[in-house]
């Protein structure tokens, strides 16, 4: 299984990953809404989630959390960037990641090759009890470090 | 494979631009209007920006304002279809003011894709250079922390 669900309101952005990711020979559902994205993850399963934490309507970790519910072994990349209008940080992903299993973070933005390579790196462990999954790989983004606030 | 977004509200240009990088193997993403584009850079670290200058709604030069805000390190290629460099009829000159803000080039449309392929590779060198020396100076303050 090689199908990939991509959830983030802005469609060039949906663009982006799933062009990065279909290169790779991934098989990418991109969807900007998050109510649709909603009935998605109950519905469908997948071999993982790319979910954009901040969503137009609806909140993304609901999104994240109906995933989780339907498929415990799915697994789930929170993403979220910088809202540079309110100077908000990106959400604690380390903490978040290490409390749930399964879950990693992409903090936008995000290189490229570190989202093929995090996609690769969490579909290359065995399928089954999300428990035994490794600790969420750390990504480095030297490019990034000036923006953060 | 290097990363460069087009930020251009011209389709054609787009387009053009698109098919020709995409020849020279550069991974190529799209956006027809300078908020489209900050949005995409603010998701996306891109090995390089080319950015029209005269675009409906957000300018090159905001655009340009805001690319730095987000990424300084983030080298961009100004380009315009319009030539205002005559001072005497107070006309601004809008590639000199992208020079001024850090632009790597500035090409006046029509260009040659040889020059626009020369200053992408500047850019890339130029980014390559600034990620080094963060890199060093991030390994040098490391340094110095551990022996304090």
């Amino acid at each position: 299984m090689n199908n990939i669900l991509v959830v983030d309101d802005e469609v060039g952005i949906c663009c982006v990953i799933q062009h990065l990711l279909a290169r790779q020979g991934y098989v990418v559902t991109a969807m900007t809404d998050g109510r649709a994205a909603l009935e998605a993850v109950a519905r469908d399963e997948y071999a993982a989630a790319l979910i954009d934490l901040n969503l137009a309507e609806i909140d993304g970790k609901q999104v994240i959390r109906a995933a989780r519910a339907a498929w415990p072994n799915m697994p789930i990349v929170m993403m979220s960037g910088l809202v540079l209008e309110s100077g908000c940080g990106a959400p604690d992903f380390p903490d978040m990641s290490a409390r749930i299993p399964g879950l990693y973070g992409l903090a936008k933005p995000f290189k490229p090759t570190d989202l093929i390579q995090l996609v690769q790196d969490i579909l290359s462990f065995p399928a089954g009890d999300a428990l035994a999954w490794p600790a969420a790989p750390r990504l480095e983004n030297p490019a990034a470090a000036p923006a953060r606030r | 494979m290097p990363t460069i977004l087009i930020i251009d509200d011209d389709h054609a240009t787009r387009a053009a631009l698109e098919m020709l990088l995409k020849q020279k193997k550069f991974g190529v993403f799209l956006a027809p209007d300078g908020s489209t584009g900050i949005r995409l850079i603010g998701s996306v670290c891109f090995d390089a920006v080319v950015i029209d200058m005269f675009m409906p709604g957000m300018d090159g030069l905001a655009t340009v304002r805001q690319l730095i805000k987000i990424d300084p390190t983030v080298p961009f290629i100004a380009i315009s279809g319009y030539a205002f460099t005559d001072r005497r009829q107070g006309a601004p000159d809008f590639l000199g003011m992208a020079i001024k803000l850090g632009a790597t080039a500035a090409l006046q449309k029509p260009f040659d894709i040889l020059d626009l392929l020369e200053a992408i590779n500047r850019a890339l060198e130029v980014r390559q250079r600034l990620l080094t020396e963060i890199k060093d100076r991030a390994g040098g303050l490391a340094s110095v922390r551990k022996a304090s």
